[in-house]
């Protein structure tokens, strides 16, 4: 897979706990093609946000490698575009100023930074607001501004960690149909995390389920949900049973038994057991 | 500033504080007059007006002295404030070795400093401001150093995401994310500013409010000697004021952040 965007590699961290360490990740394989839209599912504390600080680069794993591009080697701070849970607009910016931040950082002259933000604005809906400072927004609103801020951070791959978290149910339903508009259009290779498993389905190319203590991964899935996606398919029978999939994957913390083909669907999905060897479970209609 | 600061909201604001001080003066009027205590003793705040326009060459004077030792000393107790505060928030030993005497610089009583540095430097303007510095750089660098510390480091690491280094982060981050406890630094370090001018002034000056104060004690012009109180208290309110004033210009997102937490 020299060709994947993102490569992980059997990448396990562990830290200081109280006594002894904590292993937060272990063994985890993770991989995006180029443009695919890669979710991460599973509970809280399963070391999701440890994953995502791994590949961003703010630390080194204990033992794997992770690639971008195909390249293991190097530095990965500053190529990844990171947009962390919290949306950490800074207050003393106004909107515009914050997101051209990442630009600043790397020498972009403020004027040109500004007018190149300023072009993504209404796609961002976020038209007259540029000299708003953050505090005034409303919560969708900082939502797309942080997005907008790591769009414009540029690199290959996007690394969104529970960028709707803090969002009301109806908003989160319009950014996640949103974020998919603006995916399809830049086909940027995004990898997402969440712990809502509607959002992780209707989102994905690809789906990971982890689970906790040590993280692991317990379930990968191919979602060939037909795009584009509306909310309709919420309530689609395929949609549905892969729901329950994954549902029984995060309960039992494993992987759980791969069905017969009697589960009919027009979904293609590949389940891998942790300890590998690949089902392919090619049920379509 | 806002809407919300019309004359009713003025009103509303300050008629507790001008009310209280009019009837505490009012009091004080009545028990001089009604106790026939000498004025000499005890001038009745209506003789205060008149002892300080009947003076008021003088006191301009000597006000003006008091102020450029407040300033100077103010301005170089920010620097030195700026910069320790930045050295004890960044280098580790700078922080073990230096702050035990930052606090123990705070400890040291003014009656027993004052005269020390007026051995020390002569009765010029130099230890006025010393003094000044002295008691202002303390809340400055205690305030700010909290400030530069308690950044969220997940913004810090956003910023490392995008490739920031260290100057970046402090630039872009720590810095303006210091600045509003720096300005509650300078606002406390402003309203005490004019006590360390006044101590100096008080122990060896040929000029200044202290030095005025002084001088009129021993002859009993209580009124006079009221007056430069009053115009001191004005100077450091005066002072508080201004700083305030700096902060609502120099930040403006904090606008309206003070109305929000009173609401």
């Amino acid at each position: 897979m020299s060709d994947a965007a993102l490569a992980v590699r059997g990448v396990s961290k562990s830290f200081a706990g109280a006594g002894r360490p904590v292993r937060a990740l272990d063994g985890v394989d993770l991989v995006a093609a180029p443009g695919e839209l890669v979710t991460l599912i599973g509970p809280s504390g399963c070391g999701k946000s440890t994953l995502f600080n791994l590949i961003a680069g703010l630390a080194e794993p204990d033992t794997g490698t992770i690639a971008l591009d195909g390249q293991g080697a190097g530095q990965r701070l500053g190529r990844v575009a990171y947009m962390p849970q919290k949306d950490l607009l800074l207050p003393w910016r106004t909107t515009l100023d914050n997101v051209i931040l990442p630009l600043e950082v790397r020498g972009v002259r403020r004027d040109e930074a500004r007018r190149r933000a300023l072009d993504l604005f209404p796609q961002f809906g976020l038209e007259g607001f540029a000299r708003a400072y953050p505090q005034t927004l409303s919560g969708g609103m900082r939502s797309r501004a942080a997005f907008l801020r790591t769009v414009l951070a540029g690199g290959s791959l996007l690394l969104l960690d529970e960028p709707f978290g803090a969002l009301d149910a109806l908003t989160r339903g319009q950014m996640q149909e949103w974020l998919l508009g603006v995916w399809e259009r830049e086909r940027r290779t995004t990898l997402f995390i969440t712990h809502d498993v509607d959002e992780a389905i209707f989102l994905a190319d690809r789906l990971y389920v982890m689970t906790p203590r040590p993280g692991r991964i317990a379930l990968t899935a191919t979602v060939e949900l037909p795009r584009p996606r509306t909310p309709d398919l919420l309530t689609a029978p395929a949609f549905v049973q892969l729901k329950a999939r994954l549902l029984r994957a995060l309960r039992d913390g494993a992987a759980p038994e791969l069905e017969a083909p009697s589960l009919a669907s027009d979904i293609d999905l590949v389940g891998s057991h942790q300890h590998a060897d690949p089902l392919i479970e090619g049920v379509r209609r | 500033m806002s809407a919300r600061s019309g004359p009713s909201s003025l009103l509303r604001r300050w008629l507790p504080p001008l009310g209280l001080l009019a009837l505490l003066l009012l009091g004080w009027e009545l028990a001089v007059r009604l106790g026939e205590i000498a004025p000499w003793l005890l001038p009745p705040p209506s003789a205060i007006p008149g002892a300080v326009v009947g003076d008021a060459g003088d006191l301009l004077r000597h006000t003006l002295v008091t102020l450029q030792e407040v300033l100077l000393g103010l301005a170089v107790a920010i620097l030195l404030g700026l910069l320790m505060a930045v050295a004890i928030a960044f280098f580790p030993l700078l922080e073990r070795a230096l702050y035990p005497l930052v606090v123990a610089s705070q400890t040291v009583p003014l009656p027993v400093l004052a005269p020390l540095l007026i051995i020390f430097l002569g009765y010029g303007i130099v230890p006025k401001i010393l003094l000044v510095t002295l008691i202002c750089f303390f809340p400055i660098v205690v305030n700010t150093v909290d400030g530069l510390r308690g950044v969220d480091g997940e913004a810090i690491n956003l910023l490392r995401t995008f490739g920031a280094t260290r100057w970046q982060i402090f630039a872009k981050v720590r810095w303006p994310a210091a600045l509003p406890l720096f300005f509650s630094g300078l606002r406390v370090a402003a309203a005490v500013s004019v006590i360390g001018a006044v101590f100096g002034e008080l122990i060896g000056a040929s000029s200044g409010l202290g030095y005025y104060i002084r001088h009129e004690t021993p002859l009993f012009h209580t009124a006079e000697v009221y007056g430069a109180t009053i115009i001191l208290m004005l100077l450091g309110i005066g002072l508080f004021v201004a700083v305030r004033a700096a902060e609502w210009t120099l930040l403006p997102w904090r606008r309206g952040a003070d109305d929000r937490s009173r609401a």
